[in-house]
């Protein structure tokens, strides 16, 4: 099920929280598992068995870890939890890919074509998460598996993150308070991202659709590349805003997943801005126990590789998401050795410019390496960036078409929190006010429901990953 | 603040659920004509299959409350933003919605003017093709500036190629390009009677006869509350509906037409009733049947054989002052032999009026192949 649905806005969301309100809180656990079954069964009836699973293993996993903590019977739980996570992932999201690149190479492999389960790359790496922890002794052990069940499927965060990991909720899971004003700024959070996904990214994901093809002038790929820059950012920051809302709701705090990634001034910047959970997951999961920068050059620039490589290849099991994890690997790499430096240098506001400009088309120009399905593609599509007719009719009709809407979708990227940190200060202070700001919401909410009771068009962009 | 947020909330989720599971299930959508879906039967392997889950999510967004209103909600939010289509159709100026035909099928068109050529090759008599463009043909200074579209004068002239010498192809495009005002709805995708009075004139010079002048008729508003079928796909809350004129004879003239699929003969060519239901468009002939005649009293012993989509509703009426007999037949609903019906009937003149909008879709010409070729 997807939150930017009627099914879900108006059949299981109030259903599951009035279950969950209403139960004690010794139950409240076993209902957020329960819903969250149902939920993930909705889309994915078959496929529940895997998370079954994948919950099964590594409960077991940190129990056994955490029993035989210093022996040798620990560190085989933790590799059992590791394989069979990656296993698990391996299976069912890359073994097509494998065998595909395998044949290629003259190696015929046959191999069942599966669909990818949804959001299995964001639970297994969650579960994973909580093994390794265990075994590091960051976080600790949880003995009882409807908890542990409630935080590997709770629904909020399931199909398309933040990345949860255990340590980050661990005291909630045990206890947590519901609040009204909780519910009450979390109902806000929702909205914003209900709001962001269906009158932002849905609206400029078909600029985008429309010059995927490939666009006839350079006016027209810029406008459909940025199309879909805005699309993504405001698509997935929509989805962790109403997963974080959805979780204050019920009186959790999950970490924040985006902040202004647009806004960077460069691209080691970007991506602390961007998918937070998962950037921080591979830091600390990987690239810090490899040695991280505080080590050899070339060993850095190796860890730097593999990370960005596997980044990459987290995205979508296709070459074109290896070499945009490659490609942001390299100008990172570049930034650590030398660019920053560079960039640092050039004095002045020109120089904020410079930095900005540069993250900013760095970043554009892999979105075409992230959008294209192949690789031949992207790399016509940047010919078509740069070389061509400057304008044509269709571009700018496209102009004239979403204009607006470009201006509006930037427009609420810029820095108003700093720009008007008083002013909204004194509006929530005012009753008048306040009143302003619940009808303005009520009717962004309404104004979501027309988009989806009207919607043919509300992709999914996460079934890749 | 968050508070009064978190009551507000609960109350939209809520009073959007409960309407839905109180309120009673729409079957017809008048605005969209077309039957919503129903509640999906419930089984395991439907489940499992994922059917359910996705004919639930059609049935709770056609079922939503309020649905008709929402959507035209949308549609004036998406003009506010300065978009300039909705649902695949312009805001065009004047108030009119128009349809570019920007995705037309190439493929599905050449297909269509194939059986409109081995029509004429098979009929005895003459055969004239009248393609009725969409009102962004005969309005092109009424789309948004750049709009993409597909050259309706261009495709008319593929359908004169295409069609063989054994079909003569009439082109209105030009005179109605002249025509001023008024000749479509804004909100419909048909053509008004005014507009088919362009036709009429075309079509008499293709089928040989003359054409009566305008000032021979005098229009009539039969209703004043006609949301059409581009209303119902990108409606605004702000559009005002179309009125329907009929253009009457100022000189006696009798007329009636049998609908064969039931038998029932109704006097005159136009069908008072149906201005009372869903779509007031039906006023014309009484809307889509299979096989309709229209016995007149032209009293010349001409008749004709109309195979035509509903664009042809507004013109036959004004047809029918040249033909004692008018057989009108629709191929999406037909299916027997026309060739020999023609014979039988001793008709030797055919009209095939089809809308371009729908000369790109299954049309029903395919089964004209069913006929004893010669």
């Amino acid at each position: 099920m997807v939150f930017s649905g009627i099914p879900f806005l108006f059949y299981f969301l109030p259903a599951a929280l009035a279950l969950y309100y209403l139960v004690p809180w010794k139950l409240k656990n076993l209902v957020l598992l329960v819903v969250s079954l149902i939920f993930y069964a909705w889309g994915e009836p078959v496929y529940i068995l895997l998370m079954l699973f994948s919950i099964l293993v590594d409960y077991t996993a940190g129990r056994v870890i955490h029993r035989y903590r210093g022996s040798g019977i620990s560190k085989l739980a933790l590799f059992c939890s590791i394989a069979a996570n990656l296993g698990l992932l391996g299976f069912f999201k890359y073994s097509g890919f494998i065998a595909q690149n395998l044949a290629a190479v003259g190696i015929p492999v046959s191999f069942a074509s599966l669909p990818l389960p949804i959001g299995i790359s964001f639970y297994t790496f969650q579960t994973m998460s909580y093994s390794i922890d265990v075994y590091r002794g960051t976080a600790p052990v949880q003995k009882n598996i409807i908890a542990f069940g409630a935080f590997v499927s709770m629904f909020p965060q399931l199909i398309a993150g933040p990345i949860v990991r255990y340590s980050d909720i661990a005291a909630q899971l045990e206890n947590r308070r519901i609040t009204l004003d909780g519910v009450g700024e979390g109902a806000m959070r929702f909205i914003r991202g209900l709001a962001k996904k269906v009158l932002l990214a849905n609206p400029i994901g078909l600029c985008w659709e429309a010059a995927r093809g490939g666009a006839d002038s350079v006016l027209g790929a810029w406008l459909g590349i940025g199309a879909f820059a805005l699309q993504i950012y405001f698509d997935f920051s929509g989805y962790s805003d109403m997963a974080i809302g959805l979780g204050k709701m019920m009186g959790f705090d999950f970490p924040e997943n985006f902040r202004a990634p647009y806004r960077s001034a460069s691209i080691s910047e970007f991506w602390r801005r961007w998918h937070i959970t998962l950037g921080s997951w591979f830091r600390d999961y990987v690239y810090f126990p490899m040695g991280g920068s505080r080590c050899s050059r070339g060993r850095m620039v190796w860890n730097l590789a593999v990370v960005w490589l596997l980044t990459g290849l987290w995205h979508g099991a296709e070459w074109n998401f290896v070499a945009w994890g490659a490609y942001f690997g390299v100008f990172i790499a570049m930034e650590k050795l030398f660019l920053s430096g560079w960039l640092e240098k050039i004095p002045g506001k020109g120089g904020g410019l410079v930095r900005h400009g540069y993250a900013l088309l760095v970043v554009l120009l892999g979105w075409v390496l992230f959008a294209c399905n192949s690789l031949p593609s992207a790399f016509s599509y940047w010919q078509s960036l740069f070389s061509g007719p400057l304008w044509s009719g269709n571009a700018l009709y496209t102009l004239s078409n979403y204009g607006l809407l470009f201006l509006l979708l930037i427009a609420v990227q810029l820095p108003w929190e700093r720009w008007c940190s008083g002013l909204a200060e004194k509006w929530m202070k005012n009753r008048g006010g306040q009143a302003a700001l619940c009808l303005g919401y009520v009717l962004l909410f309404g104004l979501c429901v027309a988009y989806l009771v009207d919607a043919s068009f509300n992709p999914f962009l996460y079934f890749r990953f | 603040m968050k508070k009064t947020m978190a009551i507000l909330f609960a109350c939209l989720l809520l009073g959007g659920s409960l309407a839905g599971l109180l309120l009673p299930d729409r079957g017809f959508s008048p605005r969209e004509r077309r039957n919503l879906a129903k509640l999906p039967k419930w089984s395991l392997n439907a489940l499992f299959s994922g059917e359910f889950t996705k004919k639930f999510e059609s049935y709770a967004q056609d079922q939503f409350p309020l649905r008709d209103v929402l959507i035209s909600v949308k549609g004036t939010a998406e003009e506010l933003l300065q978009k300039k289509e909705n649902n695949g159709l312009y805001f065009g100026k004047d108030g009119y919605l128009l349809d570019g035909l920007a995705d037309f099928s190439r493929e599905k068109w050449q297909e269509n003017l194939s059986y409109i050529r081995r029509f004429g090759e098979n009929f005895h008599g003459k055969t004239v093709f009248l393609p009725v463009p969409t009102s962004a043909g005969a309005y092109p200074e009424k789309l948004p500036a750049f709009a993409p579209v597909t050259q309706q004068d261009a495709l008319i002239g593929e359908a004169e190629k295409l069609c063989g010498s054994r079909v003569e192809t009439a082109d209105a495009l030009p005179s109605l390009r002249e025509g001023g005002e008024g000749l479509y709805f804004r909100l419909d995708h048909h053509m008004t009677m005014e507009g088919a009075f362009v036709l009429y004139q075309k079509a008499g010079e293709a089928l040989g006869f003359d054409p009566l002048p305008r000032d021979a008729f005098t229009a009539k508003t039969v209703s004043r509350n006609f949301y059409g079928t581009y209303y119902a796909k990108a409606g605004r809350l702000t559009d005002a509906p179309d009125s329907i004129d009929i253009l009457l004879p100022r000189e006696e003239f009798s007329a009636a037409m049998t609908i064969q699929d039931t038998g029932e003969t109704i006097p005159g060519l136009y069908s008072q009733k149906q201005l009372e239901g869903y779509d007031p468009y039906a006023v014309f002939l009484d809307g889509n049947h299979a096989r309709v005649t229209i016995r007149t009293g032209a009293g010349n012993g001409r008749k004709l054989l109309v195979i035509k989509d509903s664009y042809a509703h507004t013109l036959v009426p004004l047809l029918a002052h040249h033909y004692e007999v008018i057989e009108m037949i629709d191929p999406r609903y037909y299916r027997q032999d026309l060739y020999a019906f023609a014979e039988e009937q001793e008709i030797d003149e055919a009209l095939l009026v089809f809308g371009l909008a729908n000369l790109d879709q299954e049309t029903g010409l395919s089964t004209l192949y069913l006929g004893s070729e010669k």
